[in-house]
């Protein structure tokens, strides 16, 4: 493939990829790493730069998508749980893998997971006394044998907590995790912030959401939003 | 690891090494050296630790052979040459070839790392400072000749002062040479290092072809870590680990979607044992060899490799770091075990992540610090709560949980679980409390024990997560103990951790979980038969709006079905919060609130319940408060206060309610301030808005409104609630003036036996109800009640209009009120406008009928004293009745222009009472004019002169003025005459003016006349109205002349 070729399908494959190269592991994708927190013009120079040996690589890459978007697939199934709290911590969204597929997930479990995710504010109220750097995103919170719960905490004290699941073999990466609530947080944003008619600390009802929640469990075939 | 570089002497004419062989292998690692490194890395400062042997061959085979290459540790890093010469020529004759064949052999193998090493013992030197050109000496000369193929050859000879015969001034070059010493040895090592670094990099490059053994690299690179740990650079140590346990994690990860290499094959079907970890000894021999023959299992090789992670970061005092990586070793572990696919028996999982959560703690716990407790209880806590569940799976497997049978075949189990963890690493240790293993082969032995364990861990574990804060993670794990007591069958115990919970849910208000939870605690009140509390349970989880509605309907028959076993004498008070929630609360009734009015609220409810239910009563209760004297005196601002009746928090309330929401209080402001203009909103009370609310939400309140309250409340009675909402009418009649507020809601259902209440109301409202008297007053025409101008004439008839404020009283329709006057005061009330000018009409007939003569009493028959009116319409609080009236009253016999007094008495009934009240007003009346009398005498001749002056504002005409004597003295008229001097003419007067009328009095005998009558007739000028002018009104007055004998001069 010569240069000119790639630099001009850069923008919209390394974007419509960007949820794949996430997935995708191994020491190849480090060095493209970077990719996903660039803007698709920075992006171009990045191609440029690029030696003749990356850009091949770069291109097994884009061979292997068939792969890479079963392994996508299998990382976004592994989401089991998303509460949003607000700053009182009523709860304002909750979904479990449980509200989409019975099959997949017991009631028991379901609630198990929501005892959890409530334990779990614990530690986000722990670290709102500490966390000095201004960085919504606070990282793993809680993990356990079969689930890790990844957590945002707002400005405003708006809670977000992922659960994931650790039994599917793909490793779920902290940058995913991050980009995923903070995705979710600014859909909450526009949900509550826009509608006019949202009462703060109901629960929150909106399409938009959904639809990206319903992403975020792997549930529809767009998930590069 | 004990194995240390070596350091090779080689000495032929000099015993001075082996002298001081201990010596240096001691002083040597005492001070430190800067260590610069290879690519660009920091500069550490490294402490250096060698063995001290003589030259042998064999040292310096194993460098090039290839295993050398392999190894870092226990190798010959340096070669040293000692003699003893002070003489140039003894060491050009006799020593120089001697070192030079020795060099030669290194070099055959390659080895460029050697050191010259001159002793001097000569004890001339000191004698020889004078001269004045030193000559070259021995160590110099060695410098010149072995310059070759090394740079730092200069270096690489020291000269030593034999510290063994002088001791004294041997010390400085002693510290030189140990620091010429570790300086070529350092380089060496450098060299060295950098040379293996490479091949294990290189080793690395390899790991995907299929001869990689991952064991064998595996101690090639913990080489490295041993390398720096004794060059005390425990950071790089660890690096070394951390960078084995990625890789190693990688090829697992990998191992699913790739072929995995052989020796994970082997790794993974090698695993029968599950001993825990042991981190008591700084390397594991045993494993460490298991991994060098490749023998070791998955949990061997993740155990040795954590153990020496661990005494790694202990090294570097940070055991906060050890306890924060073990959980997620721990984690990570198990999810190898699952993605290898391991076949473990059941349980030896659970077995080995207790033991080794176990073994992590009690290591923590010696380098624990009871000032970072808190802190460090963060790390920990996670390792407890996984052990903790780890046991649970453990009993739940084994049967060994309450109400699980115990049988042979849970036995077999513990049996092969124990033997499976192998032998305790500290069976031959002393240890103040038992070791990990001892703790879990205590706990499996027999139920009882397991019990107790299970409660011990399950305790430690709660009240470290209170401790550190953290009530949810706490409760949580008390839910779990709740269901453990249950088994036990002991539901009492475990009602407290679900009621913490339940708290815990109903403040985050997750819902959800609120229901499940009570879910449990309705399952415990059953089986321990609190008839109170299952129907209170029942009815919070059949108004739950989580739950199913087949669902919610088994919980209100459960609700039911317990009701009548309820006693009247512990009757069951519910909050309502839940159950009907309250959609609002508003005053129907609008305008002023009265006292012994009917107020109306209305209340609507929503019903949760399935069902419709029948309640005897609802009512609202107030709290009342009476107006504050203040309030009271500023009696206006009462009509003010009424019409703000609906403010909250009342103007004129003084209770300080605690639950109101502060709203922000906004003013603006602007400033002149050095020219500039600030204009902005300031917000005067944000510390109280932004004040956290400390007000502990204690779940559902059940509370009872206390007595006195329930004096005062809205009430209905007799109601039905069906789900979903319901509008209700309350009534109330307040009896006293004050500010009520809501206070509560109290339902009340089956005689009593449940009352719902809700207290306090999230919605605030408060009224005040206020009670006046109502007044009488005088008003004018133009109906102002500003009567100073108005002036009501005594003697003829008056037009005058009361006017009647109810007050705060309202008059019904038919209600009767009573006028009374005062004895010489007579009433007669206009009926209405119409009748008043059929009446004015009946002036104009002149009748002489209307001459009135205040004498006669005949003519007053439509005046009375006392007049009856009855209501024909309602009159309401603080409305006006005029009641228009014409009074007619006795000319005041009174010469003072003050005139007279006169009271009008209004009468009437109190609504409650029946008693009859009244209230009065008084009246001035004013005589239209005053006489006087004057006797003026002329020698014999008597005048009496009558003078009238007008008083009022009014006309009158005057006429037919006639003077007589007074009735007393009437047979004596005769006796005297009169002859007047006036004019038959009607006067008119107006005010102020005087009229006098004259007459000279003629006696017959020398008679003394004492008593006139003076009498007159009048008729007011009206230049509205035309009066009747054959009506008239008489005047009559009465003289007294004291002594009206003449005396004749």
């Amino acid at each position: 493939m010569e240069l000119p070729t790639i630099i001009k399908m850069v923008p919209s494959v390394i974007l419509s990829f960007h949820g794949l190269l996430m997935a995708f592991h191994g020491d190849i994708c480090e060095s493209y790493f970077n990719f996903f927190k660039c803007s698709a013009r920075k992006l171009q120079h990045l191609i440029i730069s690029l030696s003749n040996a990356a850009i091949l690589k770069f291109k097994s890459i884009l061979d292997k998508s068939e792969w890479d978007v079963v392994g996508c697939l299998q990382f976004r199934m592994s989401v089991l749980a998303l509460v949003i709290v607000n700053s009182d911590n009523y709860p304002v969204f909750i979904k479990t893998r449980h509200d989409y597929d019975k099959s997949k997930m017991s009631a028991e479990e379901n609630m198990n997971i929501l005892y959890n995710m409530n334990a779990t504010l614990d530690i986000i109220e722990e670290r709102q006394g500490q966390n000095q750097n201004r960085d919504p995103y606070l990282g793993l919170l809680n993990q356990c044998e079969s689930y890790k719960i990844y957590g945002l905490l707002s400005a405003t004290r708006i809670k977000i907590l992922l659960m994931v699941s650790t039994n599917v073999s793909v490793m779920f990466r902290d940058s995913e995790a991050r980009s995923t609530l903070k995705q979710l947080y600014s859909s909450y944003i526009d949900v509550t912030t826009y509608n006019p008619f949202y009462c703060p600390g109901s629960e929150v009802q909106s399409k938009k959401l959904e639809e990206l929640v319903k992403s975020v469990f792997g549930l529809t075939a767009d998930y590069n939003r | 690891m004990d194995i240390k570089p070596v350091v090779t002497y080689y000495a032929n004419n000099t015993n001075v090494p082996e002298k001081l062989r201990d010596k240096i292998v001691t002083n040597l690692p005492e001070e430190c050296i800067e260590w610069q490194r290879s690519y660009g890395r920091s500069t550490k400062k490294v402490y250096l630790e060698v063995n001290f042997v003589p030259f042998q061959d064999t040292f310096l085979k194993e460098n090039s052979s290839s295993e050398g290459k392999q190894s870092l540790l226990g190798r010959c890093l340096l070669h040293t040459y000692w003699f003893e010469c002070s003489d140039v020529d003894v060491y050009k004759t006799q020593i120089r070839e001697d070192v030079i064949s020795w060099m030669n052999r290194l070099r055959e193998f390659d080895i460029w790392d050697w050191l010259i090493v001159v002793v001097d013992s000569s004890e001339k030197k000191k004698s020889n400072k004078t001269k004045l050109l030193p000559r070259s000496t021995v160590a110099d000369k060695v410098r010149s000749d072995f310059p070759s193929s090394v740079k730092d050859a200069a270096d690489r000879c020291v000269s030593l002062v034999n510290p063994v015969k002088n001791e004294t001034s041997a010390g400085d070059s002693y510290e030189f040479f140990l620091d010429r010493l570790r300086l070529v040895l350092l380089k060496s090592y450098s060299k060295h290092l950098t040379r293996y670094e490479d091949f294990v990099r290189a080793q690395r490059e390899r790991r995907n072809s299929k001869s990689w053994d991952f064991f064998t690299f595996f101690i090639l690179q913990e080489e490295m870590a041993f390398a720096f740990e004794m060059l005390s650079l425990y950071e790089d140590a660890l690096v070394q680990y951390d960078e084995l346990d990625a890789l190693f994690s990688q090829f697992v990860i990998n191992s699913h979607v790739i072929q995995p290499p052989d020796w994970l094959k082997v790794l993974i079907e090698r695993c029968h044992s599950w001993g825990g970890l042991t981190l008591s000894k700084s390397i594991s021999t045993q494993l460490r060899e298991k991994i060098r023959d490749s023998t070791a299992s998955l949990l061997e090789l993740r155990n040795y490799l954590f153990s020496r992670q661990c005494e790694l970061l202990l090294m570097q005092h940070k055991p906060w770091e050890l306890s924060t990586r073990a959980l997620p070793f721990l984690h990570n572990c198990v999810n190898e075990l699952n993605i290898l696919e391991i076949n473990l028996p059941c349980g030896a999982v659970a077995c080995w992540v207790f033991l080794s959560a176990l073994e992590i703690l009690q290591k923590c716990e010696r380098y624990n610090d009871s000032s970072q407790m808190q802190i460090y209880s963060r790390y920990t806590i996670g390792l407890w709560a996984y052990a903790r569940r780890k046991l649970e799976e453990l009993g739940t497997l084994c049967g060994l949980m309450p109400g699980m049978n115990h049988d042979s075949e849970c036995i077999h189990k513990v049996v092969g679980l124990i033997a499976g963890m192998g032998n305790d690493p500290y069976a031959d240790e002393k240890l103040t409390s038992p070791s990990p293993q001892t703790t879990l082969k205590e706990a499996l032995s027999k139920p009882e024990a397991f019990s107790k364990a299970y409660l011990e861990v399950s305790e430690l574990t709660i009240s470290t997560y209170k401790h550190i804060g953290r009530f949810r993670s706490g409760r949580l794990v008390g839910r779990e103990l709740a269901f453990f007591y249950m088994k036990m069958n002991k539901h009492q115990q475990s009602i407290p951790f679900l009621l913490d919970l339940e708290k815990v849910f109903a403040e985050d208000r997750w819902t959800v979980l609120l229901a499940d939870t009570r879910k449990n605690i309705l399952d415990c009140f059953i089986v321990l038969n609190d008839c109170k509390k299952v129907v209170q349970y029942a009815l919070l989880l059949a108004s739950s709006q989580n739950l199913e509605m087949s669902e919610r309907s088994k919980y209100l028959i459960i609700a039911k079905d317990n009701i009548p076993s309820l006693t009247k004498d512990d009757p069951l008070i519910i909050s309502m919060e839940e159950m009907f929630p309250i959609g609002s609360i508003t005053m129907k009734s609008q305008g002023v609130f009265v006292t012994n009015a009917k107020l109306e609220l209305i209340l609507n409810l929503e019903s949760n319940l399935m069902e419709k239910i029948s309640f005897a009563s609802i009512c609202v209760y107030l709290s009342y408060e009476p107006f504050s004297p203040q309030a009271r005196a500023r009696s206006q601002d009462k009509q003010v206060a009424a019409k703000n009746s609906l403010l909250c928090p009342h103007p004129f309330s003084t209770i300080n309610r605690k639950n109101f929401r502060v709203r922000p209080k906004f003013e603006t402001y602007h400033n002149t301030f050095n020219s500039e203009i600030e204009i902005g909103i300031r917000c005067c009370n944000l510390n109280q808005i932004f004040k956290r609310s400390v007000e502990p939400s204690n779940g559902p309140s059940t509370m009872e409104p206390c007595k006195s309250t329930m004096n005062h409340s809205f009430v209905s009675s007799n109601i039905d609630i069906a789900p979903g909402s319901n509008e209700l009418i309350l009534t109330f009649e307040p009896i006293d003036s004050g500010c009520y507020s809501v206070e509560g809601i109290k339902l009340t259902w089956k005689d009593e036996l449940i009352s719902f209440t809700h207290q306090p109301l999230t919605a605030h409202l408060c009224f005040t109800v206020i009670s006046e008297e109502p007044s009488l007053k005088l008003i004018d025409k133009d109906g102002n009640d500003n009567v100073s101008n108005l002036e009501i004439i005594s003697g003829p008839p008056q037009h005058i209009t009361l006017r009647l404020n109810s007050g705060s009283y309202s008059f019904q329709p038919g209600a009767t009120i009573t006028l009374k006057s005062s004895t010489d005061l007579f009433m007669r009330l206009i009926q209405d406008e119409s009748k008043q000018e059929e009446e004015s009409a009946k002036h104009t007939n002149y009748s002489p009928l209307e001459v009135m003569d205040n004498n006669d009493t005949n003519n007053l028959a439509n005046f009375s004293n006392s007049i009856d009116i009855n209501f024909k319409s309602s009159l309401d609080p603080f409305q006006n009745h005029d009641i228009p009236l014409i009074i007619v009253s006795k000319f005041a016999h009174q010469r003072g222009p003050s005139g007279t007094e006169h009271n009008i008495t209004l009468s009437y009934p109190d609504n409650k009472t029946e008693a009859i009240k009244s209230i009065s007003r008084i009246l001035h009346l004013t005589p239209p004019f005053m006489s006087t009398a004057k006797l003026h005498i002329l020698v014999e001749r008597k005048f009496l002169e009558i003078n009238i002056r007008a008083v009022s504002k009014q006309r009158f005409e005057l006429f037919d003025a006639n003077l007589v004597a007074n009735e007393i003295e009437k047979e004596r008229n005769d006796e005297f005459l009169f002859k007047s001097f006036n004019s038959p003419r009607r006067m008119i007067l107006y005010k102020d003016q005087t009229v006098h009328y004259l007459w000279e009095i003629f006696s017959k005998e020398s008679n003394t006349l004492s008593k006139l009558l003076f009498s007159l007739k009048y008729n007011t000028i009206n230049e509205q109205f035309s009066t009747n002018p054959l009506a008239y009104h008489s005047y009559d007055c009465d003289f007294t002349i004291k002594s009206i004998k003449p005396t004749v001069e």
